[in-house]
């Protein structure tokens, strides 16, 4: 049953640009007046949270969470559609609400009880339990300016999880806390949400939210955009979030270069580990064929890049890079077209942790044709690489950080499998000792020792 | 009415805890505390005692009697209704991010001032009935700080909700206060005024009040002259008060919402 039910509800502040309120002013402003700015806070929310639920709402500052919460609060009041919440409410929508910094904290305790809701006696009853919450017990006749925030922010909580409401609302003051009364809060809000209170927690960290809630939703712009599990939902804030950083970044290379760059998996700019994927970058005046490198731990070239119309296109069904931040360098005639590298970030989804990476060794080695596949079953799913194509090149080996098996192809042909570390080991062992008698090959021939090694090369 | 009534007495706990706050913060860090609130009144009187006798030729003590128990309930209205008038903005940080009545902090911010005031009448009275016997009408000295604390809270609800939105109402306040102080008798009587403007000069129902206290505290005084019948005014005053206390309370009801999103 939903106790807290919001139906279509809008939110508008008038803000007067130039706020004038001094007589002087307004005598300055005469005639002037009207220039009142619309901002629509809420857009039509419509919300129903449960009894006993912990509602976690996401979202970046001015996006309406806390207008939302204050509507639920019953501190505003909406200017259209309606509001029903079921039982008493304690808002805690900011720190240590009218505290008093020249007051002890003892009578911090009965003015912030009195503020929400509470009468003497019912603090006077509560008294004990809230110092013991507090773990304050010592500073409790000690002014409250001499007190840290953290310490504030404790004392407030144990008055505020103490007045027995059926609905409690939070508005990102968690964070101020130490871990350990963190964790208390934590006890606290599933102590509450056994006992069939609901919480009601807004953030901008989805850290908090994946902490406590079980349920969220993310406001943009007033606007509900996404609502489904708390862990879901801070996913995705997270990938949000990230966009808009790589976003500003990217925006600021694009323009700076005068090139377009585009890549999206749902957010730009934040793509998929084994999802699809495609990236163009458009710039004038690209040679034939530019390559493109991923760089994050490792330096990731890639092969099957198109050109365009002007335009380098990649892409693929499954990204093979794993998670992590990379730059996009795109190099031209031994050159970077950007002197700052454009960024992307790749995501991990829980699918791809079973897929693989597949490493083909090409052109930058001299074995040409040989191929590392990495996973559980390596030699199967060579056979599955070997319908799609050769994509990319890892410069250095000792940073492919997947796990489990390798297994060395030439031609179709097992040449060897193992553990990765072996197999690598045996890979770099034969890459010396090709170059090395690619380098040294005149000398080598004028030795018997060195003959037979120059045949052991044609072996490859 | 009875329902608001009700409201106030269900919330009494948080309307006595802000006055208590309040009163305690007034005084927060200085080492005289509560006793300011004593010498600050004193040592303007003090001043003004020093100075008026000189240019208006009287006696010095009984004009410092007669001097006291006019400015005193005066500074009350006058400090009560300025506080009061500011109260919504100085409370904004409670009254945007909580549930609370407004009105809460208009009764507690009034009982806090009325606090600082009793203390002060207290004073006077220990120090006025070393030269006068107080007179029967004593007696009438509640009516009289019940009609104060009425105006005091109408003029407060009525100014509150108009601070907000032009935030002159102060400035314009302080300066019809002390206007209003030289039209009404404090530093001289009401016989200085010419009878044929008298009858005007008592239009002013804040004169009719301060002669009101005067009249309680002096009565017994030789010096002292009955201009109005004592009992009359108080019941006039008091219909007065109660006048002004329902228009400000209305005029606060229609308007705290619009008022509230501006502080």
């Amino acid at each position: 049953m939903s106790v807290i039910e919001l139906k279509d509800v809008w939110k508008i502040y008038l803000l007067e640009k130039e706020k004038a309120t001094t007589l002087k002013e307004k005598f300055v402003n005469i005639g002037k007046r009207g220039k009142r700015e619309e901002i629509i806070a809420l857009k039509g929310v419509s919300l129903n949270i449960e009894r006993g639920e912990c509602f976690g709402v996401l979202g970046k500052n001015g996006s309406g969470k806390t207008t939302l919460l204050k509507i639920i609060a019953g501190v505003l009041k909406p200017n259209k559609g309606s509001v029903r919440v079921e039982g008493k409410i304690v808002p805690i929508l900011t720190l240590g609400l009218g505290l008093q910094r020249e007051l002890t904290a003892k009578e911090n305790v009965y003015l912030y009880g009195s503020i929400l809701g509470l009468s003497k006696k019912e603090i006077d009853e509560r008294y004990e339990k809230i110092v013991k919450f507090s773990e304050l017990e010592k500073v409790m006749d000690v002014k409250l300016k001499d007190f840290s925030d953290g310490m504030v922010m404790r004392l407030s909580f144990s008055v505020a999880f103490h007045v027995d409401a059926d609905i409690i609302l939070i508005d990102e003051v968690l964070a101020v806390g130490d871990a350990a009364f963190q964790a208390k809060c934590l006890e606290k809000i599933m102590e509450l949400k056994k006992e069939g209170k609901t919480v009601v927690m807004v953030s901008h960290s989805p850290d908090d939210i994946r902490k406590f809630c079980d349920r969220a939703v993310i406001l943009e712009k007033g606007e509900i955009i996404f609502l489904d599990e708390a862990r879901k939902v801070c996913e995705k804030y997270e990938e949000m979030i990230e966009s808009e950083r790589l976003k500003r970044w990217n925006e600021e290379v694009e323009r700076k270069y005068g090139i377009k760059f585009d890549a999206s998996f749902e957010y730009p700019y934040v793509l998929k580990e084994g999802e699809k994927c495609r990236i163009v970058i458009e710039a004038g005046n690209l040679p034939k064929l530019p390559n493109l490198f991923f760089r994050g731990r490792d330096k990731v070239r890639v092969f099957s890049r198109k050109v365009e119309n002007g335009k380098v296109i990649f892409q693929t069904d499954s990204l093979p890079l794993p998670q992590g931040e990379y730059d996009v360098l795109i190099e031209c005639n031994g050159k970077h077209l950007t002197k700052e590298p454009l960024k992307v970030v790749v995501k991990s989804s829980k699918e791809s942790e079973e897929n693989r990476v597949y490493i083909p060794l090409t052109s930058k080695y001299p074995f040409q044709g040989l191929t590392l596949v990495f996973g559980k079953t390596p030699e199967k799913e060579y056979e599955e690489y070997r319908k799609g194509k050769t994509l990319f090149v890892f410069e250095n080996l000792d940073s492919i950080v997947n796990e489990g098996n390798a297994c060395l192809f030439k031609g179709g042909k097992t040449l060897m499998v193992g553990k990765k570390e072996i197999v690598l080991e045996k890979l770099k062992e034969e890459t010396w000792k090709y170059l090395a008698i690619k380098h040294f090959k005149d000398i080598l021939a004028k030795t018997e020792l060195g003959r037979s090694l120059i045949g052991h090369e044609r072996n490859y | 009415m009875l329902k608001s009534l009700k409201k106030i007495y269900s919330s009494r706990d948080v309307i006595l805890r802000l006055a208590f706050t309040d009163l305690k913060l007034r005084y927060a860090g200085s080492y005289l505390g509560l006793l300011w609130s004593l010498l600050e009144p004193l040592l303007i009187i003090l001043v003004y005692s020093l100075v008026f006798p000189l240019i208006l030729k009287v006696n010095f003590f009984e004009w410092f009697l007669f001097f006291i128990c006019g400015l005193i309930p005066y500074r009350y209205l006058r400090k009560g209704t300025m506080e009061l008038t500011t109260s919504l903005v100085d409370y904004s940080n409670i009254l945007l991010k909580s549930k609370m009545n407004p009105q809460n902090i208009i009764y507690a911010k009034a009982i806090s001032t009325s606090i600082s005031f009793l203390i002060e009448l207290s004073i006077v009275f220990i120090l006025v009935s070393f030269f006068v016997k107080p007179s029967f009408f004593i007696f009438l000295l509640p009516f009289a700080v019940t009609i104060s604390f009425l105006l005091n809270l109408g003029l407060g609800f009525y100014f509150s909700v108009i601070y907000p939105r032009a935030r002159d109402m102060n400035y314009i306040l302080s300066i019809v206060f002390e206007a209003l102080m030289f039209l009404t008798p404090i530093v001289y009587k009401i016989d200085h005024i010419p009878s044929l403007y008298r009858g005007i000069y008592l239009l002013n129902p804040i004169a009719r009040l301060v002669y009101t206290y005067q009249a309680i505290f002096l009565y017994s005084s030789p010096k002292f002259k009955e201009y109005l019948p004592l009992l009359e005014q108080i019941v006039l005053l008091f219909l007065f008060s109660l006048f002004v206390f329902i228009i400000g309370y209305k005029k606060f009801e229609k308007e705290k919402e619009v008022s509230l999103e501006l502080i």
